[in-house]
């Protein structure tokens, strides 16, 4: 029964959920006091951010039905299961958009009126976020690397050694970062060595793969032959490459930069905004080509 | 059956540039859609027919008028070529 809702029609009812959460719950006074705000004001502020949330979402949720619809155009093809893989790994995303929106609500509802689960929510809150680009990103380089293999193609030495030399730039950046926030006032709740295996270290590993799923894809598309086929493949490499740097982009943030006590609301939702309206437009990037993909296979 | 097989793969490969994994696809949607015949049984004659229904169907993926006149101008090469090349012949 469930099976048989498409994707929009959850992107609906998740946001419904989500909305009503938003509006129900008490906010963490420790969220309160970190804003300098009342409840009125957060909920007003949670309420402003659930419209572009809405918007990601909606883009998120359309990318996915598109994919997926296109995938199963060409399941008996040599490039179907490939490209069911992809489908999935952005079905992931899209998803976790929305799950860890609600956990979260939940959890810091339940951390509200429970003291003791101030800790285990914020620990909770941080494997969550950490489990969707897991699971996206391992799923999504499946397909890749299916697609590249098939292509009998492999990164160039120039596009790994910026590609190499780029990440390197991130992780060691954010691990500055992440220790510099343990040894000043821990947001992530938790022991170094824990902190390093079971965040850190995942963190900057399934960077790595989402980043080489990203690069795999768009050196599939710009090697692919067809004119028409490589420009709607193009739209869709490109557009997943958006939304895998904003989605690091934004664990980045939520784990370095926000996390600080003297950044003010307005800062943290420019940054957020920001953030949002780069995954939204990647994609929609998905979407087009998805779709352009989908009529070459009906017309 | 062997020459049957070359016009349609030629076809295919003239439409590759274009459409490329998809080519085979679409072609075979072309032949069976419009034509109403299994894609071995292209023949010359359909061949007008065919890329007629062709540039139907690629101006609905692209308003890049210059690619759709490449690509019929490159398909209607295919009808001038030697007899030999298609499967005209009983």
């Amino acid at each position: 029964m469930l099976r048989r809702f498409s994707p929009i029609t959850w992107f609906i009812l998740l946001l419904l959920i989500a909305a009503i959460l938003a509006l129900v719950l008490p906010p963490a006074p420790t969220t309160l006091h970190t804003l300098h705000i009342t409840p009125a004001v957060y909920r007003a502020a949670i309420l402003t951010l659930i419209l572009p949330y809405g918007v990601i979402w909606f883009a998120a949720f359309y990318a996915f039905d598109m994919l997926a619809k296109y995938a199963r155009k060409i399941k008996s093809a040599r490039e179907g299961e490939p490209f069911a893989r992809i489908a999935r790994s952005v079905g992931i995303m899209a998803w976790g958009l929305a799950l860890t929106t609600i956990t979260s609500l939940v959890l810091n509802s339940i951390a509200a009126q429970f003291h003791g689960f101030d800790r285990a929510h914020v620990i909770i809150n941080n494997y969550i976020a950490l489990l969707v680009p897991v699971a996206a990103f391992l799923t999504l380089n499946t397909g890749t690397y299916r697609l590249v293999n098939m292509a009998k193609d492999r990164p160039g030495r120039i596009g790994s050694q910026i590609l190499i030399f780029i990440y390197t730039a991130v992780a060691v950046f954010f691990v500055y970062f992440v220790m510099h926030n343990h040894v000043r006032n821990n947001p992530y709740r938790l022991p170094l060595i824990p902190l390093i295996t079971t965040l850190i270290i995942p963190y900057i590993y399934t960077w790595f793969v989402g980043l080489l799923s990203a690069y795999e894809l768009w050196l599939y598309a710009h090697r692919a032959t067809g004119v028409l086929y490589r420009h709607a493949l193009t739209r869709l490499a490109a557009g997943l490459a958006i939304v895998i740097a904003a989605a690091i982009a934004v664990q980045y943030v939520a784990n370095t930069y926000a996390s600080k006590t003297n950044i003010s609301l307005s800062a943290t939702l420019c940054v957020m905004y920001a953030l949002l309206a780069a995954q939204a437009s990647g994609y929609v990037l998905i979407a087009l080509g998805a779709k352009r993909l989908k009529m070459i296979e009906e017309v | 059956m062997h020459r049957r097989q070359l016009l349609y793969d030629r076809v295919v490969r003239v439409t590759h540039v274009y459409l490329g994994p998809a080519a085979d696809r679409f072609i075979d949607r072309q032949i069976q859609n419009h034509l109403s015949k299994k894609p071995q049984e292209l023949s010359r004659e359909d061949l007008g027919k065919l890329i007629d229904w062709i540039q139907v169907a690629v101006s609905f993926l692209t308003e890049d008028s210059e690619i759709i006149e490449e690509y019929i101008s490159q398909l209607g090469k295919l009808l001038h070529e030697p007899a030999k090349h298609s499967n005209s012949t009983p």
